[in-house]
Formats: C-alpha cells, structure tokens, sequence
C-alpha cells in the first residue's frame, strides 16, 4: 500500500511489487489526476485521491448540506445505519424468485440496487452501470429476477442486516 | 474584487480540486491567496483567482464577507491560516457557512471552536476509502461508478408548506414506483438533524419543512423536485391520505 505523499516513490515501489499482483494489493494514493493512469500502468489495484474526494464532499456538502450529512454518515459507517452488500449463494431457494419476494420493506431494509456478474443487459428496462467485473443494476424492480450470485445493495440498520443475511444462510425467510 | 457568493481561500492542490467540483455543479467560485505564485497557477487552469490579504478584516469586508458572501471554504495548506480565517470571518458574519480543511482531530476541534461550520480531513476520508478498498471492494467499486462517479445523485427536497405530501406517513411515500429513484429518508430540522429511514419502522408524517433525502438519476429528480414544487403529487385512487 504505497500511500506516501510523492507519487513518484508510489510509483517506484510499484515495479517490484508489481511481480506478486497476485499476492498484492496495491492500493495507491495520488493527488494529481493525469498521475493515476500512470499508477494503474505501474500495477497499482486501485488509487486513492485525497483531494479530489474532499474536492467531491465539500462542494457537496456546499450545496446540499442536509443530504451530505445523511448519507455521508451512512457511507462512513458513523451511524448503525449503513450500506451492506448480502450475497446470494448458488442454488439458493431464493433463486428464480423475484425481488418483491424479499420483501424488504417487512425487513426495514431498503434495496439501492444488486450487483450481477457478466455484462449488463443492453435491453433492461432497469437502469445499469458497467463495473469491472459484472454491472450494477439501480433501483430494479418487484419483478426483477434473482440469480445465482446476485450482490444485493441494501441501506439499513446493521440488525436489519445481520438478520437478513442469517436467514439467507440458513436459506429461510421468515 | 469579486461578487459572487462563494469563496475559496487557498489555491493549493485542494483550493483547485474544490473550484473544479463547485464548478461542475454550476457554482462559480473566486480563489483568494496571499501566495502570487499560486494564484497565477490557478487563473492559468482557468479559474477566477486573486490575492488578497485575509489579515486585513477590511479586505474581507470589501470582497462580500459579512454581506453577500454565503459559503467559504479555508483550504490553507497551514493550520494556523485557516484557525485566523476562521476567527476573523465568523467575528463578521455569524451566519456564513465556514468549511475548512484538517488534517488531524485535533485541529479539527480547534477549527469548530474557532467558529467552522464543517470541518473535513481529506486524510481520515482516504484511510476509511482504503479500508473499505480491502474490505468491501464490490461495493466500493459500485459506488465510485455510480454515486461518487456522479451517475447517480442525492438530493434534498424540502416539502412546501401547502403540499399534497403533509400528513403522508414516511414509510407509505411509494414514490420509487413513480420515479426511478429511492426514498431513503427524511430530515425533520425540528427533532435534529438525524436522518429518519424510510423503513425504520418509526411512524413519521411529512411536515412542510421536513427535508426529504433521495437517490437516483439526475433527470428523475429534477422530475420530482418539480412535481413537489407544482404541488403535482396526488395519493394513488382507492389509497388513504396517509399513503402516496
């Protein structure tokens, strides 16, 4: 985790490590954008920006001062409320099933969307967004399909949570 | 000498990435420093930029503290500016909205007790930003791509006085089936500034003045925040005036 202040010694610790990616991790810090893409190329996992975050949360927080602080919190992990991510297991009872048979209201779990492997779907009527590895889908529907492997996104209280995810372990949702 | 209402004091790395952020948001910011050098840097990126010496309360006075300005940010590379900043400004206007930069917790407390009304440690954010990295990578990923990545917006929308939306029980506002966006809570400034989950299972009415906290794509909420505004939101036929 090269995370000292001058990109350029991030960079050069890169190079050897860079060997073992498998083994690393390498999660960059860097405060001049055109030097992230060259810490990628060096091997770098992932990069993290001082600055522009807090460029991204105070003009944020300038604007909108009672949402900032609302959802701030919850990102931050500063309240019992918070955002998790509850997996569903291959061959899982809930697979097949749709999401209104969740029902999330009943759990005091609200769902910010579920995160699926493989491409995103061109023709879905649900509003998607690549990522690396699979696409998240905002905000889908009652009728929306789970699948082996479905991340879903969830913003709630941490016993809310605890509570879904252990009956999804024991594959009952009562 | 500018006129706008929201100033940057520090054209430092920081000072720049918050001019680019407020900018893209359609805030026009102007950049003070006593450093001439950073100033040329930053009028050279494009942004509105000036030196001036914070130290003279009346050079404060005379670029709008106290008066039309409403936000500055103290993005000083030195505590001991920003703490200076801080006192002279809140001494004029008791009401401006102060936010600064911090580097440890203990000068964020000195940065509250001079008077800041947000104090943000670029620092913390990042080591919490690695954390997750490595905990939670999945959901990191999703939401630098969407939240973070501006795809996906909050917003806040105050409920009118008037509103078809008083007296409608929280946990009964169905609006992510009209708008492809989600509810998450309310704000009521009266109880605090907590926010008050949608399915927490408290029994909440609206209020004019309760602040409701949304997430989803920018053109639904501009759609919503207009209905709200046009009193455009009417309960389901066969629906009890609780629900919406």
């Amino acid at each position: 985790m090269p995370l000292g202040a001058p990109e350029v010694g991030n960079g050069f610790l890169d190079g050897p490590l860079g060997k073992g990616r498998i083994l690393y991790n390498l999660i960059h810090r860097w405060n001049h954008r055109e030097n992230a893409s060259k810490l990628t190329r060096a091997g770098a996992t992932h990069c993290v920006a001082p600055y522009e975050v807090f460029g991204l949360i105070a003009a944020e927080y300038a604007g909108q001062p009672v949402a900032f602080e609302a959802v701030y919190g919850l990102l931050a992990g500063q309240s019992n409320e918070g955002i998790e991510a509850v997996r569903l297991k291959p061959n899982h009872p809930m697979v097949g099933r749709t999401l209104g048979d969740m029902n999330f209201k009943a759990r005091k779990l609200i769902l910010f969307g579920v995160i699926r492997e493989g491409m995103c779907g061109l023709d879905s009527p649900v509003s998607n967004f690549r990522l690396q590895k699979g696409c998240f889908y905002f905000n889908p529907g009652e009728d929306f399909i789970l699948q082996d492997n479905d991340l879903l996104v969830l913003f709630g209280h941490k016993y809310s949570m605890l509570h879904l995810r252990e009956n999804l372990e024991k594959g009952v949702l009562s | 000498m500018s006129s706008r209402e929201t100033l940057i004091f520090g054209c430092g790395a920081l000072g720049h990435q918050v001019g680019i952020q407020l900018t893209e948001r359609g805030i026009d910011p102007y950049l003070y420093s006593d450093n001439l050098d950073e100033v040329g840097k930053m009028t050279a990126k494009g942004l509105n930029a000036g030196v001036l010496d914070y130290t003279d309360d009346d050079n404060l006075r005379n670029v709008g503290i106290g008066s039309w300005v409403k936000t500055i940010f103290c993005l000083f590379s030195e505590e001991a500016k920003n703490l200076f900043l801080t006192l002279s400004v809140r001494s004029l206007d008791p009401n401006l909205k102060i936010i600064c930069v911090s580097e440890s917790a203990a000068a964020s407390k000195r940065l509250k007790a001079a008077g800041a009304t947000k104090v943000i440690d670029p620092y913390e954010i990042s080591g919490h930003r690695v954390h997750e990295l490595i905990a939670r990578p999945y959901l990191v990923e999703m939401l630098e791509h969407t939240m973070y990545g501006k795809q996906i917006d909050v917003a806040e929308i105050e409920v009118p006085a008037d509103s078809g939306l008083s007296g409608v029980r929280l946990d009964r506002l169905e609006l992510s089936q009209r708008y492809n966006l989600i509810v998450l809570g309310v704000v009521d400034l009266e109880m605090g500034n907590q926010l008050i989950f949608c399915n927490s299972g408290f029994e909440h009415h609206l209020d004019p003045g309760d602040i409701l906290v949304v997430i989803g794509l920018k053109d639904e909420i501009i759609r919503l925040k207009q209905d709200v505004a046009g009193n455009r939101l009417e309960p389901e036929p066969g629906s009890d005036t609780q629900s919406l």
